[in-house]
């Protein structure tokens, strides 16, 4: 019996705020890249830091649980630059010059959303990857 | 850009969705009227629904005595957690996952117990299956 079908490349989870949205996503590629598949777990929100889900950060351990995944396939995580694809958005659709400045100029638009987004995106690849090498969950 | 999302959203043999929740009023609601969204703006269920972060069963009580307040505090989430999943079986058919609350915190060492419990779920919710997604 298939729970989900081998022929879909892309699963998106999806659900109320804090359900555990994130955390579910990292645990099936886990599963996938224990199946052998080659995966990307891929997080569209900005306010998730990395370590969050993938551990560190001066968060502590939980002694025991933490075995060597042994994944046959390949397992890698992404957090998207929201700013950077926002930016696109905006000179890919504002209507002229004026709008895109606009926008961009707009403090709303600039401020958290640069620090909190350059934040969560600066500290991902290095760390995340560290993290996850360690248990063995990334084979390159 | 959003029409190439939708479509992409729409189409069942590129795009799977899970569709997560925990048994709690608001996210039940919020799920059921997703499906529902789904179902009228693309045609199309979700391929599996997880309930996460389940309290354990209460110990059983014993008649005449009264719970601690840990205990009655655990024994109503888990009330509560019953409720909201009676209602999701009446109203969700299709796969369904039912996932602990974990006494571990975010990390690798979570992601491990995790996959494992989702495994072991998938076992028993959908029998026999080779593995969590074939």
């Amino acid at each position: 019996m298939e729970l989900i079908s081998v022929a879909i490349r892309l699963v998106i989870i999806v659900g109320s705020g804090g359900v555990g949205k994130t955390t579910l996503a990292a645990a099936m590629a886990v599963l996938s890249a224990r199946e052998g598949r080659d995966t990307l777990v891929m997080t569209f929100d900005p306010s998730v830091a990395p370590e969050a889900v993938a551990g560190g950060g001066g968060r502590s351990e939980a002694p025991g649980g933490q075995g060597d995944l042994d994944a046959p396939g390949t397992l890698h995580a992404s957090l998207l630059d929201a700013r950077q694809t926002f930016d696109r958005l905006d000179r890919a659709y504002a209507p002229d010059e004026a709008s895109r400045r606009r926008v961009l100029e707009n403090p709303f638009y600039q401020h958290p959303s640069r620090e909190r987004w350059a934040a969560s995106w600066s500290t991902w690849p290095s760390s995340v990857c560290s993290r996850w090498r360690g248990v063995g969950a990334i084979s390159r | 850009m959003a029409s190439e999302l939708a479509a992409l959203v729409a189409d069942a043999e590129k795009c799977g969705i899970v569709v997560v929740t925990q048994a709690e009023e608001m996210p039940v609601e919020e799920a059921l009227e997703l499906r529902q969204a789904l179902r009228e703006r693309v045609q199309r269920d979700p391929e599996l629904l997880v309930v996460n972060g389940l309290y354990p069963q209460a110990p059983h009580q014993v008649p005449g005595e009264s719970d601690n307040e840990l205990v009655a505090l655990w024994r109503r989430r888990r009330e509560l957690n019953e409720r909201e999943l009676a209602r999701l079986k009446a109203g969700w058919q299709g796969p369904r996952i039912e996932l602990p609350q974990l006494p571990i915190d975010r990390g690798p060492a979570l992601l491990a117990a995790l996959s494992r419990c989702f495994k072991e779920s998938a076992g028993r919710h959908l029998g026999e299956v080779e593995g969590a997604w074939s």
